[in-house]
């Protein structure tokens, strides 16, 4: 039993060296804050700051990378115990270090030089955050893509909410948006670590070129969706109209497909808007 | 400060409100007139007991005109930087598939009245998600979105992503007040480095740097961005010889804030603020100093064993 905690503990010990070596990536982060602490070890004087910035500093790096306690840690949660390299002030240390080096020297040359060289230091061992990440260009306010929008606007019925099935594209961003439309899942299934699987999900995604529309109208009556919204990108094999659904709205590139016997259910008791009653025709 | 306390004492008495409402599964309603009333109790009294802060917030803005022309000319940098982000955070979006599960909690709480009773991804009805009950930051933003009457994407989006990355730079403000407390003209030096430290802090997807910057309205942003620089914050206050009261109260706020912003704050909190306990208390010589300190995470450790039962 010792001997199998032990073998756990180095496991562990190894979890904590990959947690802390994909936090510093390829960059000096890490050796920064090291030198920045030992800087600070020696020059800083002021005691409250010692204690604050460097001893519960130096102190709690020591708990987190310790294996006893990231075993506990990552007990609760293996996948997020990264998150404790968080409450690190990397940033604070290594920003206070270089202004307490500015102050070592009198000429203002000097000093500009050190601020300047640290800045640039900052910027070649760091990563420019809007270059390196998916940002792009907001299309509105709500930094959603605007066919989600104008596809969700299309579907809301005034006095019903309906279900939908929607292509993946779509699901990440919908309920962002609405809660007026179910869905019969969402981020859950288009994640494939959370291995969550539904016939639809596949009937809908499981060729990239052209949808099984037999197979979808199936899946989709299983699911009660009462509209199907098929992207325009992939070709249909079959008709939606032979399944028993009528085009209702073509909408930023995707097609709205409304199921007829939903149609009529909800005509007689009147939860349709004009448009698709006239659409129904 | 008062703009820093603020906020944290609006996050404090949120989760102390919100959890009982989530839990014993109470209406969105319920919970937004009784938070409402007590945040508007609270600013009543706040503004007329700190009504002589106007007087000082006066004498700071005429501070301004004695300040060296190089000093102006660093803070008038640094307020650059700072726009210049805003305004990326407002013009430009930044895709994270987190916010498929904590924006969408926030419009279905709104639109169906029920909290975390609902799928996120779905929309169906759901046990309750105690995973994420006790750490309700969407239920606070979709509070907001309620009372705004905008919708719960836009005041993350537009609204929480840039005046919280202001919030973020007020603390580090604070922080550079008590580092350089007599070195007034190295303080927009100071600010001006954390700012591009952050703006190419994007070194790898899991930096405090990467989670404040592009994650700002999530709780994850806003442990990794505040919660965090915000306890060294009032640990260094707590770290003086003299301490006032409103520190205390601002050190629990914010271990509690922690709580709301996300479920690592159970570990995370207590491990800093015992380590901190045992090492202030070495400093000062007080037992007592280092049992009051640490008392204040209690409240951390009392939701997380909540977390650990109702699991």
């Amino acid at each position: 039993m010792p001997g199998r905690f032990a073998s756990e503990l180095k496991e562990v010990a190894k979890a904590v060296a990959e947690d802390v070596i994909l936090y510093n990536n390829r960059s000096f982060l890490i050796p920064l804050f090291l030198i920045a602490l030992l800087f600070l070890w020696m020059t800083e004087k002021d005691r409250k700051l010692r204690v604050v910035l460097l001893y519960v500093v130096a102190a709690a790096a020591a708990v987190f990378v310790c294996p006893l306690y990231a075993w506990v840690g990552m007990k609760i949660d293996a996948d997020v115990y990264y998150r404790v390299l968080w409450s690190m002030p990397i940033g604070i240390l290594v920003c206070y270090s270089v202004v307490k080096l500015m102050t070592y020297f009198r000429a203002a040359v000097s000093r500009a030089l050190v601020f300047l060289l640290a800045v640039l230091a900052i910027m070649m061992n760091g990563d420019l955050v809007y270059t390196n990440t998916f940002h792009i260009r907001a299309a509105n306010a709500y930094h959603i893509p605007q066919q989600v929008i104008d596809v969700a606007d299309a579907l809301k019925l005034d006095n019903y909410k309906p279900i939908a099935v929607l292509p993946a594209e779509l699901l990440t961003h919908f309920h962002q948006y609405t809660a007026d439309v179910f869905t019969p899942y969402g981020r859950n299934v288009v994640e494939p670590s959370w291995s969550f699987r539904d016939a639809l999900y596949d009937a809908m995604e499981s060729d990239e070129t052209a949808y099984d529309v037999a197979e979808v109208a199936r899946c989709a009556r299983i699911h009660n969706c009462a509209f199907v919204v098929l992207s325009c990108a992939k070709q249909m094999n079959g008709s939606m109209e032979e399944q028993g659904y009528f085009l209702f709205r073509f909408v930023q590139g995707y097609f709205i497909y409304m199921d007829y016997n939903y149609y009529w259910v909800f005509k007689e008791q009147g939860l349709l808007d004009a448009d698709v009653i006239e659409a129904g025709g | 400060m008062t703009y820093v306390c603020g906020w944290f004492v609006s996050f404090f008495l949120f989760e102390l409100a919100a959890v009982p409402f989530i839990l014993l599964e109470q209406s969105f309603t319920v919970l937004v007139v009784v938070y409402t009333c007590i945040v508007a109790a609270v600013l009543a009294v706040s503004l007329w007991r700190g009504r002589q802060l106007w007087a000082a917030y006066r004498d700071g803005i005429r501070g301004i005109r004695e300040m060296p022309g190089s000093v102006k000319l660093g803070w008038a940098v640094f307020f650059l930087i700072v726009a210049f982000q805003m305004a990326y955070a407002v013009l430009y979006e930044y895709y994270d598939g987190d916010d498929a599960y904590y924006i969408a909690v926030s419009v279905l709480t709104d639109e169906f009245d029920t909290m975390y009773l609902r799928d996120a991804y779905s929309g169906y009805i759901y046990p309750l998600d105690t995973r994420h009950a006790l750490s309700p930051m969407p239920i606070y933003q979709a509070w907001l979105a309620r009372l705004s009457g905008i919708a719960p994407a836009v005041v993350a989006h537009s609204v929480l992503a840039p005046v919280w990355l202001m919030f973020m730079y007020c603390i580090y403000g604070q922080i550079c007040n008590r580092l350089l407390w007599n070195r007034k003209a190295y303080r927009p030096v100071f600010m001006i480095l954390i700012a591009v430290w952050f703006m190419y802090g994007n070194i790898s997807l899991y930096t405090t740097e990467t989670f404040a910057m592009t994650r700002t309205w999530q709780g994850k942003g806003l442990m990794a961005g505040m919660v965090i620089p915000a306890l060294f914050l009032a640990l260094i206050y707590l770290a003086q010889e003299s301490v006032s009261q409103g520190m205390w109260l601002l050190f629990i706020c914010v271990c509690v804030s922690s709580v709301l912003a996300t479920s690592v704050s159970f570990m995370v909190i207590p491990t800093i603020t015992g380590v901190a306990a045992v090492l202030i208390g070495i400093k000062k010589r007080s037992v007592k100093f280092a049992a009051e300190l640490f008392l204040c995470c209690v409240p951390c450790l009392l939701l997380a064993v909540c977390y650990m039962v109702i699991k």
